[in-house]
């Protein structure tokens, strides 16, 4: 009996392997299959694991040249925690605010008032050709030394501008892909342009943009490390600091890294998880 | 009903309608026809204004509808409009699509509103589909539910742009009859289509366009019997 169990267990882990070479995804212009023969979990598994094989082997190596010294982290805990909070909080005020500017500046976008069109592209295309480590300097050294403000609010205000100016340009990509008879339909109705955009194009809109909205929120998250030059005490900074108190700089940054990349991860799954909702409705 | 005065109307350089005229009459129904690109459909979103024109008036129950000054949304809510490809709301169920302008525009309840929806979704063959979202239906159906989402705002004339041109051959018949017994109940019609079996048995008149000029307009007998231009003739030989 127990022969058999282990017999099948070597047969389909075989029958795994074999898998994983010969299964093939479909192509873009092929109808998506129901399901791969090999289930989410396993081969994620499979990819965790040669990653983490590779990750290891990589770090084995640097162990040989480098004394690393994990208790320095867990030392500074507090702190990177605080930086994280922090990171956390000016991408999601960053966040909220974009969004707003962005409809705004994405809906003057698509206005039927020239002037209001006009604005908003020379906004977008202002702001889409300045680099935001150089908005984020001109924010709070540059007006910064004319209107004094905080750093946080320089931080935010830098993010905002900057993010807003890609929100906008999704929206607008948005709204134009919703097509033409959707807006003669209800206007037909006697629906106002407001309600029209309101009730009919919005809703639309926010179903196909989740995913390119999602990706630049991620981009927004990671954006923000570059506040740390303007010694607004985020995750990034909270690293370098930490490194030249200690001068522990694999630790830092490798923590560093994680952490950004936990947030990001997480906040990609959130998205993918509302968009198959989205789609299902 | 439908007053269209030498209308004039261009897409950039492009003359689309030339000084284009057409009256209809109330409860009267007239068929449109023409090649693709004449300006027919064109002319139907000029007659609810959702065209800008470059001169001349279209009055609709004594309504300007080119006047800055007119409420436009008021008079589009009089003027039911269906689509070559539906256009429902795929956001929305069959019912709240229905019921959407109703109770934004007319101010109606939920409630009355739905009740609205229900006995018109009878009067189109499709009670049971009420819950459902447009992605499940059949075009057939969709095309039902878009006339029914015209008719719930009570208009007193319809317009119909291609209403079965998107739809395969066994729908095409469930969604004319709908048609038919919308003009047997004296509804103010006009409908592009190529549909001339359709046209035969319940247009009043037939207007024939041609590179956005009006060239022939006759009632139905008459139009094809007996064609008066060489245009005309043409196109009905290859049609029919």
């Amino acid at each position: 009996m127990e022969k058999t169990l282990e017999t099948n267990h070597l047969w389909k882990t075989l029958r795994f392997f074999s898998l994983m070479v010969t299964d093939r995804a479909p192509q873009v212009w092929e109808a998506k299959r129901e399901n791969s023969s090999l289930d989410l979990f396993r081969r994620g598994l499979f990819v965790a694991v040669v990653v983490g094989l590779i990750l290891w082997f990589v770090y084995a190596e640097l162990h040989q040249n480098y004394p690393f010294n994990w208790r320095i982290i867990l030392k500074y805990r507090y702190d990177f925690w605080v930086g994280f909070l922090m990171t956390l909080k000016i991408s999601i005020v960053a966040l909220v605010f974009s969004l707003i500017l962005g409809v705004m500046i994405g809906i003057g976008r698509v206005s039927r008032r020239i002037i209001f069109g006009d604005l908003a592209f020379g906004y977008v295309e202002g702001i889409r050709n300045i680099p935001l480590l150089v908005i984020v300097l001109l924010v709070y050294f540059g007006f910064g030394s004319v209107f004094p403000m905080s750093r946080f609010f320089a931080g935010v205000l830098a993010l905002t501008v900057f993010q807003a100016a890609y929100v906008a340009e999704i929206i607008r990509a948005g709204i134009q892909s919703v097509g033409k008879g959707q807006i003669w339909a209800a206007r037909s109705l006697g629906l106002s342009s407001g309600t029209t955009m309101r009730h009919i194009i919005l809703p639309q809109v926010l179903r196909r943009i989740t995913p390119a909205l999602a990706g630049q929120f991620i981009y927004l998250v990671q954006g923000s490390s570059l506040c740390s030059v303007i010694s607004l005490t985020e995750l990034t900074l909270t690293a370098r600091r930490i490194l030249t108190i200690t001068y522990a700089s694999m630790e830092s940054y490798i923590t560093l890294t994680f952490l950004y990349f936990v947030v990001c991860a997480v906040l990609s799954l959130c998205t993918k998880l509302i968009e198959r909702r989205l789609v299902t409705e | 009903m439908i007053q269209v005065e030498k209308i004039n109307k261009y897409y950039g350089d492009f003359q689309v309608l030339r000084d284009f005229s057409l009256v209809v009459g109330i409860g009267e129904v007239i068929v449109v026809i023409g090649a693709s690109g004449s300006g027919k459909s064109t002319l139907l979103r000029c007659i609810n204004g959702l065209e800008r024109l470059r001169s001349g008036e279209i009055f609709v129950d004594g309504v300007k509808v080119n006047d800055p000054k007119t409420d436009i949304n008021r008079l589009r809510s009089k003027i039911g409009m269906v689509f070559q490809d539906f256009n429902l709301f795929p956001h929305m169920t069959v019912l709240k699509n229905i019921t959407f302008a109703p109770v934004k525009v007319k101010a109606l309840s939920q409630a009355e509103a739905g009740r609205i929806a229900h006995s018109l979704l009878a009067k189109v063959g499709i009670p049971e589909k009420w819950d459902a979202y447009p992605a499940a239906l059949s075009g057939g159906q969709k095309q039902r539910v878009a006339i029914a989402r015209a008719l719930a705002m009570q208009p007193k004339a319809m317009l119909f742009d291609e209403p079965t041109s998107a739809l395969d051959p066994e729908m095409i018949k469930e969604v004319l009859d709908v048609m038919i017994n919308l003009a047997r109940e004296e509804m103010t019609m006009v409908v592009v289509s190529h549909e001339m079996g359709f046209a035969r048995k319940v247009a009043d008149r037939i207007v024939f366009i041609d590179e956005g000029r009006l060239v022939e307009e006759a009632p139905t007998e008459v139009f094809f019997e007996n064609p008066k231009h060489d245009r005309t003739k043409r196109f009905l030989d290859q049609i029919l």
